[in-house]
This record gives structure tokens, C-alpha cells and sequence, in this order.
């Protein structure tokens, strides 16, 4: 079977793909996990026929208000389909209304060399996330310019130590 | 006959058959970018007891 390649799409999609959603905010005290459905991934439907980043960034913003970055941070293999992960950031004032959780930090779920890992939990998904949000804040002029000074300051702890102690000295 | 109906992200719904099936339709739709036919989602719900 040949895929159709759908005009101004990246790539030709056969199977199923699914995009897991990480909405989060800061409140100045806590980076918070929250969600249009509770304080948990939010998993999106994708097509063959719409940019999963398109699709992810207009459910999102017709969802919530105040939606402030739409970054994707990786992607695995997970229940017979290809789910991509994404982080949504939005104001703390657009979440009053929605139920959230402080966000703890986790392991990393290791590949080997040459295999990935065994098993994968979603709080090791938003830890990489968040991990890659961090160096986007420090490498990214428009993540830098989005993100709150709450949030740089959080993130600093998402830097691996000593790319941390380089910052500082 | 009621049903009730709950979506995987925790969404719930009860009511007779028609309301909680245009309910998750409409949730399908805005949260999850899903297109569900009458049977798609009414196969997804429990009948209640009375």
C-alpha cells in the first residue's frame, strides 16, 4: 500500500497517530498540570489531512483561553499507534476554573543503545518535556520571550546540573 | 432507560439514550477531535438499573 502524500504535510502518514497534550501553567508559586478534561494528558485524534501541530494548537486554543506556546517534545510507539507529545503552555489566570495539580518531578524512562525503553509512564513524558522546555527557554529567543520569569526561574531546575553551574559562575 | 457513559480521560455522563449519545458526541468532537456515530457511542455506555 503507498501512502498519499497530503500537499504542505511533512510526511506521509499510514497508521494511526494520536497526540498526548500536556497542559500546563504557573501560578508564581507551583508549575501546575492541568488540562480541558482534568489534570492529566489529553489525548487528540489526528488525521492525515491536518499538520498534528495545526490540529493540537486550534483544539487547544478553541478549548482554553490564553494559550501562550504549543511546542511538540517527542513521540513513541504506545498501544499499536504513534503518539506525539506536545506542551501547551497558558496563563495561570486562563485555569481558574479547571481542575490542576502541582507537577512533580520524575525519572527518565532510559532507552538502551539501540532500543527504547520497555515501558514509558506519562509523568517521564512531561519530566522530558519539561527538560526540553528548559533548554528551549535558555536557546529559543521566542519560548524566552513567552515564558514568565516564573517559569524561567522553575526551569532552571530542569537543567542538568552542570550546565546549571556554568549559568551561575 | 438510562445509560451512563464514561469517556478514557474521565468524562462522564448519564442520562436517557439520545442525550448521552449527542453528549459524547459533542465530547468526542471538542476534546478529542473524534467523529463517533450513534452506535459508536452508545456501544460505549452502561445501562443503568432503575
Amino acid at each position: 500500500m503507498v501512502a498519499e502524500l497530503v500537499p504542505g504535510l511533512p510526511i506521509d502518514i499510514l497508521g494511526p497517530v494520536r497526540a498526548e497534550v500536556f497542559v500546563i501553567a504557573h501560578d508564581g508559586i507551583h508549575a501546575l498540570l492541568t488540562g480541558p478534561d482534568g489534570p492529566q494528558p489529553w489525548h487528540i485524534e489526528t488525521g492525515n489531512d491536518r499538520h498534528p501541530l495545526d490540529l493540537v494548537r486550534d483544539m487547544a486554543t478553541s478549548t482554553m483561553a490564553e494559550v501562550l506556546l504549543v511546542h511538540s517534545t517527542s513521540w513513541r510507539w504506545d498501544r499499536q499507534s504513534v503518539v506525539l507529545s506536545f506542551l501547551v503552555v497558558v496563563s495561570a489566570g486562563a485555569i481558574e476554573d479547571m481542575e490542576r495539580v502541582p507537577i512533580r518531578r520524575a525519572d527518565l524512562a532510559r532507552s538502551t543503545a539501540h532500543q527504547a525503553p520497555t515501558e514509558i509512564g506519562s509523568n517521564q513524558v512531561l519530566e522530558h518535556a519539561l527538560r526540553h522546555l528548559a533548554w528551549l527557554a535558555k536557546e529559543d529567543a521566542v519560548v524566552a520571550a513567552t515564558l514568565s520569569d516564573a517559569w524561567k526561574t522553575e526551569l532552571m531546575t530542569y537543567i542538568p546540573s552542570p550546565f546549571q553551574q556554568l549559568e551561575t559562575t | 432507560m438510562n445509560y451512563k457513559l464514561a469517556c478514557d480521560c474521565g468524562w462522564e455522563t448519564e442520562g436517557a439514550e439520545a442525550a448521552i449519545v449527542e453528549a459524547t458526541q459533542e465530547h468526542g468532537r471538542q476534546l478529542h477531535n473524534m467523529e463517533l456515530t450513534f452506535q459508536e457511542a452508545l456501544a460505549m455506555a452502561q445501562p443503568l438499573e432503575d
